[in-house]
């Protein structure tokens, strides 16, 4: 490394500590700023409206709770499900499935078919 | 509050909330009056003022709605916390939602404020220039410029300190997601305050 690289570097490294510091510096006025944030205080007009609101709500029931847990229930079964429908779909491709000449086979081999196929006027 | 007390406290609570469970309301008075200062306490640094007493009404409304989900695993202290946290970070998502955000501009006064926090190097000036006005208003100018994602992460980690498990938990998002964004959130402040004048 010869001399004038090393100043370059040197003088890059300077910068670099200095917005560093800068940083450092603001950072940590901000966050006295914002630690120091007053708290407003909570009467008891506040309390009894919470109160109010609850009490409008009723007694809470254990079947309340069903629908949560479900929703719960059906979130977790969700990955498994996913897998299930792509397998399942894998599961399709492999079988070479093609309905319309499923269908056209099934129409024209069998008599039922034949008869509704005539029905029809094929 | 010693060891003990809390743990007599944590016993008290579930009595009480088995009482609720079964019927009677008026016992989530005991829970709101024991806990009104705490949940205030951490309501009040994530929104502004004039929000905090009608956000943790909120907050108290919700956590009875959810009480018949209570697992007895952890304390009601924490799952309240957790019920505030989430309760905050819905408020500031309808908030950018609706543009209800006051987009200021930053004046002279607050860019000079800059230049001298980062100049006068003294303790003594450093806890002059964080109860300025310009100190409130510049964070308050920054955040808003965050996403509700991410103000809710910096708030957490940065500003408060909080590990990445710990705000994760809080928030109820994976570790990774918390650690992504609050690098992100960091990176933007960062661009932020060294470029007051120019939109990110």
């Amino acid at each position: 490394m010869d001399i004038l690289e090393f100043s370059r570097k040197n003088k890059r490294d300077v910068q670099m500590t200095t917005l560093k510091k800068r940083w450092a510096r603001i950072e940590g006025v901000l966050k006295e700023t914002y630690l120091s944030k007053d708290v407003p205080v909570l009467d008891d007009s506040w309390q009894d409206k919470v109160m109010r609101d609850v009490r409008r709500l009723g007694p809470l029931n254990k079947e309340m709770a069903f629908f949560p847990q479900f929703e719960l229930l059906v979130w977790r079964l969700a990955p498994a499900v996913g897998i299930l429908i792509v397998s399942m779909a894998a599961a399709m491709i492999g079988y070479d499935f093609s309905p319309q000449y499923d269908v056209a086979q099934v129409f024209f081999s069998g008599p039922v078919e034949y008869t509704l196929a005539s029905i029809i006027g094929i | 509050m010693s060891w003990n007390q809390n743990e007599l406290t944590e016993t008290d609570d579930l009595q009480i909330i088995k009482h609720i469970l079964n019927g009677e309301v008026n016992q989530y008075e005991i829970l709101v009056n024991r806990y009104k200062d705490y949940v205030m306490k951490i309501v009040s640094s994530h929104v502004h003022y004039d929000q905090a007493a009608e956000t943790c009404h909120d907050v108290f409304v919700r956590a009875y709605q959810s009480l018949p989900q209570f697992k007895h695993k952890g304390s009601f202290k924490s799952w309240i916390s957790r019920i505030a946290i989430r309760t905050c970070h819905d408020y500031w998502r309808i908030r950018y939602r609706s543009r209800e955000l006051s987009m200021t501009t930053l004046g002279t006064s607050h860019t000079d404020w800059i230049d001298q926090v980062v100049t006068d190097q003294s303790k003594e000036q450093y806890e002059r220039f964080s109860r300025q006005k310009e100190a409130r208003d510049v964070i308050e100018w920054a955040l808003s410029h965050l996403s509700a994602q991410e103000r809710m992460v910096l708030e957490l980690v940065s500003l408060k300190g909080y590990s990445v498990k710990e705000a994760a938990r809080l928030l109820g998002w994976s570790s990774i997601n918390v650690k992504v964004r609050a690098f992100r959130a960091r990176g933007k402040l960062k661009k932020l305050l060294e470029d007051p004048g120019k939109d990110i």
